[in-house]
Protein backbone atom coordinates (compact mmCIF):
# COMPACT_ATOMS: atom_id res chain seq x y z
CA UNK A 1 0.00 0.00 0.00
CA UNK A 2 2.86 2.42 0.98
CA UNK A 3 4.64 1.60 -1.76
CA UNK A 4 1.88 1.88 -4.46
CA UNK A 5 1.19 5.21 -2.98
CA UNK A 6 4.83 6.50 -3.51
CA UNK A 7 4.56 4.87 -7.13
CA UNK A 8 1.55 7.27 -7.85
CA UNK A 9 3.37 9.88 -6.27
CA UNK A 10 6.34 9.92 -8.27
CA UNK A 11 4.17 9.52 -11.37
CA UNK A 12 1.98 12.14 -10.42
CA UNK A 13 5.32 14.25 -9.95
CA UNK A 14 6.48 12.78 -13.53
CA UNK A 15 3.21 13.55 -15.41
CA UNK A 16 3.19 17.35 -13.74
CA UNK A 17 7.48 18.13 -14.18
CA UNK A 18 6.27 16.59 -18.14
CA UNK A 19 3.61 18.78 -18.80
CA UNK A 20 5.23 21.94 -17.24
CA UNK A 21 8.17 21.15 -19.20
CA UNK A 22 6.49 20.60 -22.31
CA UNK A 23 4.57 24.63 -21.14
CA UNK A 24 7.71 26.37 -20.36
CA UNK A 25 9.93 24.96 -22.82
CA UNK A 26 8.64 27.33 -26.21
CA UNK A 27 7.36 30.20 -23.16
CA UNK A 28 11.16 30.28 -22.22
CA UNK A 29 12.17 30.45 -26.09
CA UNK A 30 9.87 32.83 -26.85
CA UNK A 31 10.70 34.81 -23.96
CA UNK A 32 14.58 35.20 -24.65
CA UNK A 33 13.05 36.47 -28.50
CA UNK A 34 10.78 39.28 -26.31
CA UNK A 35 14.11 40.20 -24.33
CA UNK A 36 16.15 40.49 -27.68
CA UNK A 37 13.36 42.57 -28.85
CA UNK A 38 13.33 44.48 -25.55
CA UNK A 39 16.86 45.21 -26.03
CA UNK A 40 16.78 46.35 -29.94
CA UNK A 41 13.89 48.63 -28.64
CA UNK A 42 16.24 50.27 -26.13
CA UNK A 43 19.13 50.68 -27.98
CA UNK A 44 16.95 52.35 -30.86
CA UNK A 45 16.15 54.43 -27.85
CA UNK A 46 19.72 55.38 -27.18
CA UNK A 47 20.43 55.86 -30.99
CA UNK A 48 17.44 58.31 -31.75
CA UNK A 49 19.37 60.16 -28.28
CA UNK A 50 22.80 59.90 -30.08
CA UNK A 51 21.04 61.09 -33.82
CA UNK A 52 19.71 64.44 -31.60
CA UNK A 53 22.64 64.87 -29.94
CA UNK A 54 24.60 64.67 -33.22
CA UNK A 55 22.62 67.30 -34.89
CA UNK A 56 22.83 69.49 -31.98
CA UNK A 57 26.84 69.41 -31.59
CA UNK A 58 26.59 69.74 -35.69
CA UNK A 59 24.22 72.41 -36.06
CA UNK A 60 22.76 73.93 -32.96
CA UNK A 61 19.16 72.33 -33.72
CA UNK A 62 17.80 71.46 -30.01
CA UNK A 63 19.28 72.98 -26.81
CA UNK A 64 21.96 71.77 -24.16
CA UNK A 65 18.88 71.49 -21.88
CA UNK A 66 17.41 68.83 -23.71
CA UNK A 67 21.23 67.26 -24.48
CA UNK A 68 21.39 66.92 -20.82
CA UNK A 69 18.07 65.53 -20.17
CA UNK A 70 18.79 62.72 -23.33
CA UNK A 71 22.42 62.09 -21.56
CA UNK A 72 20.54 61.16 -18.36
CA UNK A 73 18.09 59.01 -20.38
CA UNK A 74 20.91 57.54 -21.90
CA UNK A 75 22.99 56.95 -17.93
CA UNK A 76 19.49 55.18 -17.01
CA UNK A 77 19.71 53.02 -19.71
CA UNK A 78 23.18 52.27 -19.46
CA UNK A 79 22.53 50.61 -16.15
CA UNK A 80 19.70 48.44 -17.72
CA UNK A 81 21.79 47.25 -19.75
CA UNK A 82 23.48 44.20 -18.33
CA UNK A 83 19.61 43.10 -17.29
CA UNK A 84 18.97 43.45 -20.99
CA UNK A 85 21.53 40.49 -21.57
CA UNK A 86 20.83 37.10 -19.98
CA UNK A 87 22.43 34.22 -20.86
CA UNK A 88 20.83 31.89 -23.50
CA UNK A 89 20.17 35.16 -25.92
CA UNK A 90 23.36 35.66 -28.29
CA UNK A 91 23.66 35.17 -31.60
CA UNK A 92 24.14 31.56 -31.72
CA UNK A 93 20.51 31.26 -29.12
CA UNK A 94 17.74 33.63 -30.84
CA UNK A 95 17.73 33.84 -34.54
CA UNK A 96 14.05 35.51 -34.66
CA UNK A 97 14.86 38.43 -34.60
CA UNK A 98 18.12 38.16 -35.69
CA UNK A 99 21.21 39.29 -32.71
CA UNK A 100 24.38 40.71 -33.08
CA UNK A 101 24.92 39.85 -29.50
CA UNK A 102 28.63 37.45 -29.49
CA UNK A 103 28.97 34.62 -27.14
CA UNK A 104 31.36 36.69 -26.10
CA UNK A 105 29.50 38.84 -23.90
CA UNK A 106 29.17 35.45 -21.29
CA UNK A 107 32.67 34.34 -21.50
CA UNK A 108 33.52 37.43 -19.71
CA UNK A 109 30.28 38.90 -18.35
CA UNK A 110 32.45 41.27 -15.71
CA UNK A 111 33.99 43.04 -18.60
CA UNK A 112 30.47 43.61 -20.53
CA UNK A 113 29.08 44.85 -17.26
CA UNK A 114 32.53 47.38 -17.13
CA UNK A 115 31.52 48.45 -20.77
CA UNK A 116 28.14 48.91 -19.63
CA UNK A 117 29.11 50.95 -16.64
CA UNK A 118 31.69 53.18 -18.64
CA UNK A 119 29.17 54.34 -20.96
CA UNK A 120 27.09 54.99 -17.52
CA UNK A 121 30.06 57.21 -16.52
CA UNK A 122 30.45 59.00 -19.76
CA UNK A 123 26.87 59.49 -20.19
CA UNK A 124 27.24 61.50 -16.61
CA UNK A 125 29.73 63.63 -17.64
CA UNK A 126 28.10 64.74 -20.96
CA UNK A 127 25.25 65.30 -18.29
CA UNK A 128 26.87 67.56 -16.54
CA UNK A 129 28.82 69.24 -19.30
CA UNK A 130 25.20 69.85 -20.77
CA UNK A 131 23.93 71.10 -17.52
CA UNK A 132 26.58 73.59 -16.69
CA UNK A 133 25.49 75.51 -19.76
CA UNK A 134 28.42 74.65 -21.58
CA UNK A 135 29.33 75.40 -25.96
CA UNK A 136 28.91 72.84 -28.10
CA UNK A 137 32.24 72.63 -28.63
CA UNK A 138 32.26 71.29 -24.94
CA UNK A 139 29.81 68.93 -25.63
CA UNK A 140 30.91 67.37 -28.87
CA UNK A 141 34.34 66.63 -27.31
CA UNK A 142 32.34 64.73 -24.21
CA UNK A 143 29.68 63.09 -26.99
CA UNK A 144 32.31 62.09 -28.81
CA UNK A 145 34.24 60.84 -26.23
CA UNK A 146 30.63 58.76 -24.79
CA UNK A 147 30.05 57.46 -28.24
CA UNK A 148 33.37 56.63 -29.04
CA UNK A 149 34.63 54.95 -25.68
CA UNK A 150 31.18 54.20 -24.28
CA UNK A 151 28.98 52.83 -27.56
CA UNK A 152 31.60 51.90 -28.81
CA UNK A 153 33.66 50.38 -26.38
CA UNK A 154 31.12 47.85 -26.03
CA UNK A 155 30.29 47.37 -29.41
CA UNK A 156 34.03 46.84 -30.66
CA UNK A 157 34.59 43.46 -28.59
CA UNK A 158 31.12 42.39 -28.08
CA UNK A 159 28.79 43.33 -31.13
CA UNK A 160 28.23 41.75 -34.61
CA UNK A 161 26.80 44.26 -37.34
CA UNK A 162 24.11 43.15 -39.10
CA UNK A 163 23.06 43.39 -42.31
CA UNK A 164 20.42 45.97 -43.00
CA UNK A 165 16.87 44.41 -44.15
CA UNK B 1 79.82 79.03 -51.58
CA UNK B 2 81.88 77.11 -48.80
CA UNK B 3 79.07 76.64 -46.67
CA UNK B 4 77.15 74.54 -49.02
CA UNK B 5 80.24 71.97 -49.42
CA UNK B 6 80.03 71.82 -45.81
CA UNK B 7 76.73 70.92 -46.19
CA UNK B 8 76.75 68.66 -49.05
CA UNK B 9 79.70 66.80 -47.15
CA UNK B 10 77.82 66.43 -43.77
CA UNK B 11 74.52 64.76 -46.05
CA UNK B 12 76.76 62.80 -47.45
CA UNK B 13 78.40 61.61 -43.96
CA UNK B 14 74.71 61.16 -42.93
CA UNK B 15 73.49 59.73 -45.93
CA UNK B 16 76.78 57.13 -45.87
CA UNK B 17 75.81 56.56 -42.32
CA UNK B 18 72.29 55.67 -42.65
CA UNK B 19 73.42 53.27 -45.42
CA UNK B 20 75.50 50.76 -43.21
CA UNK B 21 72.47 50.96 -40.75
CA UNK B 22 75.22 50.06 -38.14
CA UNK B 23 73.63 49.21 -34.76
CA UNK B 24 74.80 52.65 -32.97
CA UNK B 25 73.21 54.57 -36.02
CA UNK B 26 70.37 52.54 -35.53
CA UNK B 27 70.13 53.36 -32.01
CA UNK B 28 70.32 57.33 -32.76
CA UNK B 29 67.58 58.70 -32.44
CA UNK B 30 65.55 60.54 -35.30
CA UNK B 31 64.31 63.59 -35.22
CA UNK B 32 61.92 64.07 -32.80
CA UNK B 33 59.15 65.70 -35.64
CA UNK B 34 60.15 63.20 -37.82
CA UNK B 35 58.95 60.58 -34.98
CA UNK B 36 56.01 62.61 -34.36
CA UNK B 37 54.82 63.03 -38.21
CA UNK B 38 55.34 59.46 -38.44
CA UNK B 39 53.23 58.28 -35.52
CA UNK B 40 50.89 60.17 -37.00
CA UNK B 41 51.35 58.58 -40.29
CA UNK B 42 51.38 55.28 -38.37
CA UNK B 43 48.19 55.38 -37.15
CA UNK B 44 46.79 56.65 -40.33
CA UNK B 45 48.27 53.84 -41.92
CA UNK B 46 46.59 51.16 -39.28
CA UNK B 47 49.86 49.40 -38.69
CA UNK B 48 49.03 48.24 -35.16
CA UNK B 49 45.48 46.50 -35.79
CA UNK B 50 47.16 43.66 -38.17
CA UNK B 51 50.91 44.46 -36.18
CA UNK B 52 49.77 43.39 -32.50
CA UNK B 53 47.75 40.65 -31.13
CA UNK B 54 45.83 42.73 -28.94
CA UNK B 55 43.05 40.22 -27.97
CA UNK B 56 45.85 37.95 -26.33
CA UNK B 57 47.06 40.78 -24.70
CA UNK B 58 50.37 40.90 -26.80
CA UNK B 59 53.46 43.95 -26.87
CA UNK B 60 52.71 46.39 -29.28
CA UNK B 61 53.53 45.56 -32.51
CA UNK B 62 55.29 42.17 -32.14
CA UNK B 63 52.79 40.66 -34.51
CA UNK B 64 50.79 37.88 -34.06
CA UNK B 65 47.04 39.41 -35.02
CA UNK B 66 45.13 36.25 -36.99
CA UNK B 67 43.64 38.06 -39.80
CA UNK B 68 41.11 35.17 -41.37
CA UNK B 69 40.43 35.04 -45.32
CA UNK B 70 39.44 33.26 -47.71
CA UNK B 71 43.15 31.65 -48.65
CA UNK B 72 44.00 30.82 -44.88
CA UNK B 73 44.89 32.58 -42.05
CA UNK B 74 47.43 35.19 -41.81
CA UNK B 75 49.70 36.52 -38.51
CA UNK B 76 50.64 40.11 -39.01
CA UNK B 77 54.71 39.63 -38.32
CA UNK B 78 56.53 41.68 -35.69
CA UNK B 79 57.66 44.78 -36.99
CA UNK B 80 59.39 46.21 -33.83
CA UNK B 81 63.26 46.76 -34.36
CA UNK B 82 64.40 43.95 -32.39
CA UNK B 83 67.44 42.62 -35.19
CA UNK B 84 66.58 39.40 -34.89
CA UNK B 85 62.75 39.03 -34.65
CA UNK B 86 61.69 42.13 -35.87
CA UNK B 87 63.26 44.90 -38.84
CA UNK B 88 65.82 46.33 -36.70
CA UNK B 89 67.88 44.86 -39.69
CA UNK B 90 66.27 46.77 -42.47
CA UNK B 91 67.79 49.39 -43.58
CA UNK B 92 65.14 52.47 -44.91
CA UNK B 93 65.63 51.11 -48.38
CA UNK B 94 64.90 47.80 -47.51
CA UNK B 95 61.53 49.52 -46.24
CA UNK B 96 61.13 51.34 -49.04
CA UNK B 97 61.21 48.20 -51.18
CA UNK B 98 58.46 46.57 -48.64
CA UNK B 99 55.87 49.58 -48.72
CA UNK B 100 56.29 50.52 -52.61
CA UNK B 101 57.06 46.76 -54.13
CA UNK B 102 55.75 44.15 -51.65
CA UNK B 103 59.54 42.94 -51.51
CA UNK B 104 61.05 41.44 -48.37
CA UNK B 105 64.87 42.41 -47.98
CA UNK B 106 65.44 38.61 -48.81
CA UNK B 107 63.64 39.07 -52.03
CA UNK B 108 60.86 37.55 -51.70
CA UNK B 109 57.15 38.32 -52.78
CA UNK B 110 54.66 39.33 -49.85
CA UNK B 111 51.50 38.31 -49.94
CA UNK B 112 49.32 40.70 -50.42
CA UNK B 113 47.03 40.87 -47.24
CA UNK B 114 50.12 43.05 -46.17
CA UNK B 115 48.60 46.44 -48.25
CA UNK B 116 51.65 47.34 -50.17
CA UNK B 117 49.41 47.54 -53.38
CA UNK B 118 48.05 50.34 -51.54
CA UNK B 119 51.71 51.43 -49.81
CA UNK B 120 52.56 52.23 -53.12
CA UNK B 121 51.30 55.08 -53.25
CA UNK B 122 52.36 56.37 -50.30
CA UNK B 123 54.64 59.76 -50.68
CA UNK B 124 58.17 59.64 -50.02
CA UNK B 125 58.11 62.03 -46.87
CA UNK B 126 54.87 59.78 -45.48
CA UNK B 127 57.60 56.70 -45.84
CA UNK B 128 60.61 57.78 -44.53
CA UNK B 129 58.65 59.22 -41.17
CA UNK B 130 56.64 56.02 -40.99
CA UNK B 131 60.39 54.74 -41.14
CA UNK B 132 61.90 57.10 -38.38
CA UNK B 133 58.84 56.29 -36.03
CA UNK B 134 59.43 52.59 -36.40
CA UNK B 135 62.52 52.75 -35.28
CA UNK B 136 61.76 54.69 -32.01
CA UNK B 137 59.78 51.91 -30.40
CA UNK B 138 60.61 49.41 -28.30
CA UNK B 139 62.37 46.43 -29.68
CA UNK B 140 60.39 43.22 -28.56
CA UNK B 141 62.25 39.60 -28.98
CA UNK B 142 59.22 37.83 -30.15
CA UNK B 143 59.18 35.62 -33.43
CA UNK B 144 56.61 36.07 -35.80
CA UNK B 145 53.78 33.36 -36.36
CA UNK B 146 54.11 31.18 -39.65
CA UNK B 147 51.14 31.99 -41.81
CA UNK B 148 48.25 29.22 -41.43
CA UNK B 149 47.45 28.54 -44.93
CA UNK B 150 46.96 25.68 -47.68
CA UNK B 151 48.37 24.30 -50.72
CA UNK B 152 48.77 26.06 -53.42
CA UNK B 153 48.47 29.51 -51.22
CA UNK B 154 51.63 27.95 -49.19
CA UNK B 155 54.19 28.33 -52.12
CA UNK B 156 55.60 31.81 -51.20
CA UNK B 157 57.48 32.10 -54.48
CA UNK B 158 54.02 31.86 -56.37
CA UNK B 159 53.71 35.91 -54.62
CA UNK B 160 56.04 36.58 -57.29
CA UNK B 161 54.12 35.29 -59.89
CA UNK B 162 50.76 36.98 -58.18
CA UNK B 163 52.50 40.62 -58.54
CA UNK B 164 54.16 40.55 -62.77
CA UNK B 165 50.49 39.59 -63.04
CA UNK B 166 48.43 42.09 -60.78
CA UNK B 167 50.29 44.30 -59.37
CA UNK B 168 51.80 48.00 -60.55
CA UNK B 169 53.58 49.68 -58.12
CA UNK B 170 53.59 53.56 -58.50
CA UNK B 171 52.66 56.98 -56.08
CA UNK B 172 49.48 57.58 -56.25
CA UNK B 173 48.37 60.40 -58.20
CA UNK B 174 45.68 62.91 -57.56
CA UNK B 175 43.82 63.31 -60.73
CA UNK B 176 40.85 65.75 -61.18
CA UNK B 177 37.89 66.22 -59.06
CA UNK B 178 34.52 65.50 -60.61
CA UNK B 179 32.53 68.26 -61.16
CA UNK B 180 30.63 67.91 -57.92
CA UNK B 181 33.55 68.63 -55.53
CA UNK B 182 33.58 72.67 -54.69
CA UNK B 183 36.40 74.62 -55.52
CA UNK B 184 37.40 75.24 -51.98
CA UNK B 185 37.43 71.66 -51.62
CA UNK B 186 39.51 70.61 -54.16
CA UNK B 187 42.30 70.34 -52.02
CA UNK B 188 40.68 68.25 -49.11
CA UNK B 189 39.48 66.00 -52.11
CA UNK B 190 43.20 65.30 -53.34
CA UNK B 191 44.13 64.87 -49.50
CA UNK B 192 41.37 62.29 -49.18
CA UNK B 193 42.02 60.70 -52.27
CA UNK B 194 45.09 59.76 -51.18
CA UNK B 195 44.00 58.66 -47.48
CA UNK B 196 41.35 56.00 -49.10
CA UNK B 197 43.45 54.67 -51.68
CA UNK B 198 47.16 54.83 -50.24
CA UNK B 199 47.49 55.43 -46.58
CA UNK B 200 44.13 53.92 -45.14
CA UNK B 201 43.38 51.57 -47.53
CA UNK B 202 40.22 51.42 -47.53
CA UNK B 203 40.04 48.98 -50.54
CA UNK B 204 41.88 46.25 -48.76
CA UNK B 205 38.67 45.51 -46.95
CA UNK B 206 36.15 47.60 -48.84
CA UNK B 207 36.66 46.24 -52.40
CA UNK B 208 36.10 43.19 -53.29
CA UNK B 209 38.92 40.43 -54.40
CA UNK B 210 38.95 37.82 -57.59
CA UNK B 211 39.37 34.01 -57.12
CA UNK B 212 43.25 34.97 -56.60
CA UNK B 213 43.01 38.09 -54.39
CA UNK B 214 43.62 40.54 -56.61
CA UNK B 215 41.31 43.78 -56.02
CA UNK B 216 38.24 43.83 -58.60
CA UNK B 217 39.13 47.72 -59.63
CA UNK B 218 35.87 47.97 -61.42
CA UNK B 219 34.16 47.28 -57.81
CA UNK B 220 36.46 49.80 -56.17
CA UNK B 221 35.10 50.01 -52.75
CA UNK B 222 31.42 48.61 -53.73
CA UNK B 223 31.84 46.50 -50.87
CA UNK B 224 33.05 42.95 -50.48
CA UNK B 225 31.66 40.00 -48.86
CA UNK B 226 34.78 38.32 -47.49
CA UNK B 227 35.92 40.83 -44.96
CA UNK B 228 38.13 40.57 -42.40
CA UNK B 229 37.31 37.25 -40.25
CA UNK B 230 34.32 36.21 -42.41
CA UNK B 231 32.47 39.77 -42.01
CA UNK B 232 31.07 41.36 -44.77
CA UNK B 233 32.93 44.61 -45.58
CA UNK B 234 30.07 46.98 -46.53
CA UNK B 235 29.50 49.21 -50.13
CA UNK B 236 30.95 52.80 -48.95
CA UNK B 237 29.91 54.60 -52.47
CA UNK B 238 27.25 56.72 -52.58
CA UNK B 239 24.75 54.29 -54.15
CA UNK B 240 21.37 55.22 -52.77
CA UNK B 241 20.03 51.57 -52.53
CA UNK B 242 23.45 49.31 -52.11
CA UNK B 243 26.25 51.60 -50.68
CA UNK B 244 25.74 54.91 -48.22
CA UNK B 245 23.96 57.49 -50.63
CA UNK B 246 21.67 58.67 -48.21
CA UNK B 247 25.03 59.64 -45.85
CA UNK B 248 26.35 63.18 -45.85
CA UNK B 249 30.20 64.53 -45.76
CA UNK B 250 29.24 65.11 -41.84
CA UNK B 251 27.80 61.89 -41.44
CA UNK B 252 30.61 60.52 -43.16
CA UNK B 253 32.93 62.52 -41.26
CA UNK B 254 31.49 61.67 -37.35
CA UNK B 255 31.29 57.72 -38.47
CA UNK B 256 35.02 58.22 -38.78
CA UNK B 257 35.46 59.78 -35.62
CA UNK B 258 33.31 57.81 -33.06
CA UNK B 259 31.85 55.10 -35.11
CA UNK B 260 28.13 56.56 -35.13
CA UNK B 261 26.13 55.54 -37.91
CA UNK B 262 23.38 58.11 -39.18
CA UNK B 263 20.95 56.53 -37.67
CA UNK B 264 22.17 56.19 -33.90
CA UNK B 265 23.69 52.95 -33.97
CA UNK B 266 27.72 52.34 -33.57
CA UNK B 267 30.43 50.50 -35.65
CA UNK B 268 30.80 47.11 -33.68
CA UNK B 269 33.61 44.76 -35.28
CA UNK B 270 36.65 45.03 -37.53
CA UNK B 271 35.13 48.91 -38.23
CA UNK B 272 35.32 49.36 -34.65
CA UNK B 273 38.91 48.32 -34.57
CA UNK B 274 39.59 50.76 -37.46
CA UNK B 275 37.73 53.96 -36.09
CA UNK B 276 39.81 53.10 -32.41
CA UNK B 277 42.91 52.41 -33.80
CA UNK B 278 43.22 54.52 -37.16
CA UNK B 279 40.50 57.53 -38.26
CA UNK B 280 39.69 58.42 -34.56
CA UNK B 281 43.10 59.19 -34.19
CA UNK B 282 43.38 61.42 -37.47
CA UNK B 283 42.37 65.28 -37.57
CA UNK B 284 38.96 66.76 -38.40
CA UNK B 285 40.70 68.09 -41.17
CA UNK B 286 41.75 64.63 -42.71
CA UNK B 287 38.66 62.70 -41.11
CA UNK B 288 36.52 65.65 -43.33
CA UNK B 289 39.05 64.43 -46.58
CA UNK B 290 38.41 61.52 -46.79
CA UNK B 291 34.86 62.29 -46.10
CA UNK B 292 34.92 64.17 -49.03
CA UNK B 293 36.45 62.29 -51.04
CA UNK B 294 34.27 59.06 -50.46
CA UNK B 295 31.29 61.26 -51.05
CA UNK B 296 32.56 62.35 -54.33
CA UNK B 297 32.42 58.76 -55.87
CA UNK B 298 30.47 57.27 -58.73
CA UNK B 299 27.89 55.43 -57.33
CA UNK B 300 28.31 51.32 -57.54
CA UNK B 301 25.02 49.72 -57.09
CA UNK B 302 26.46 46.48 -55.97
CA UNK B 303 24.57 44.58 -53.02
CA UNK B 304 27.21 42.40 -50.39
CA UNK B 305 25.42 39.67 -48.38
CA UNK B 306 26.98 37.93 -45.64
CA UNK B 307 28.00 33.79 -46.79
CA UNK B 308 25.95 31.65 -44.54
Amino acid sequence: MKKRFSFGGLAVVALVVGAVGIVTAPAFSASSADIVKKRQETMKKMGGHMKAIKAFVETGEGSAADIARRAAEINEISMKIPDLFPQGTSLDDVMDPETGAKPDIWKDFAKFKAAASNLGELSQKLEHVASDGAGRQDIGAAFGDMGKNGCGGCHKPFRKKLEKK
Amino acid sequence: MRFRVDAVITALALAAGLLTGSAAIAQEPADSDAIARGKYVFDAAGCYGCHTDEKSKGAPLAGGRALKTPFGTFYGPNITPDPEHGIGGWTLEDFTRALRQGIAPDGSAFYPVFPYTSFTGMTDADVANLWAYLRSVDPVAEPSKDHDIGFPFSMRWLNSVWQSLYFEAGRFDAYEPPPGVATDDVAAWRRGGYLVHALTHCGECHTPRGILGAKDETLSLAGNADGPDGDPAPNITPDPATGIGDWSVGDITTYLQIGMLPDGDFAGSAMAEVIKNSTGKMTDADRRAIAIYVHSLAPIEHRVARKK
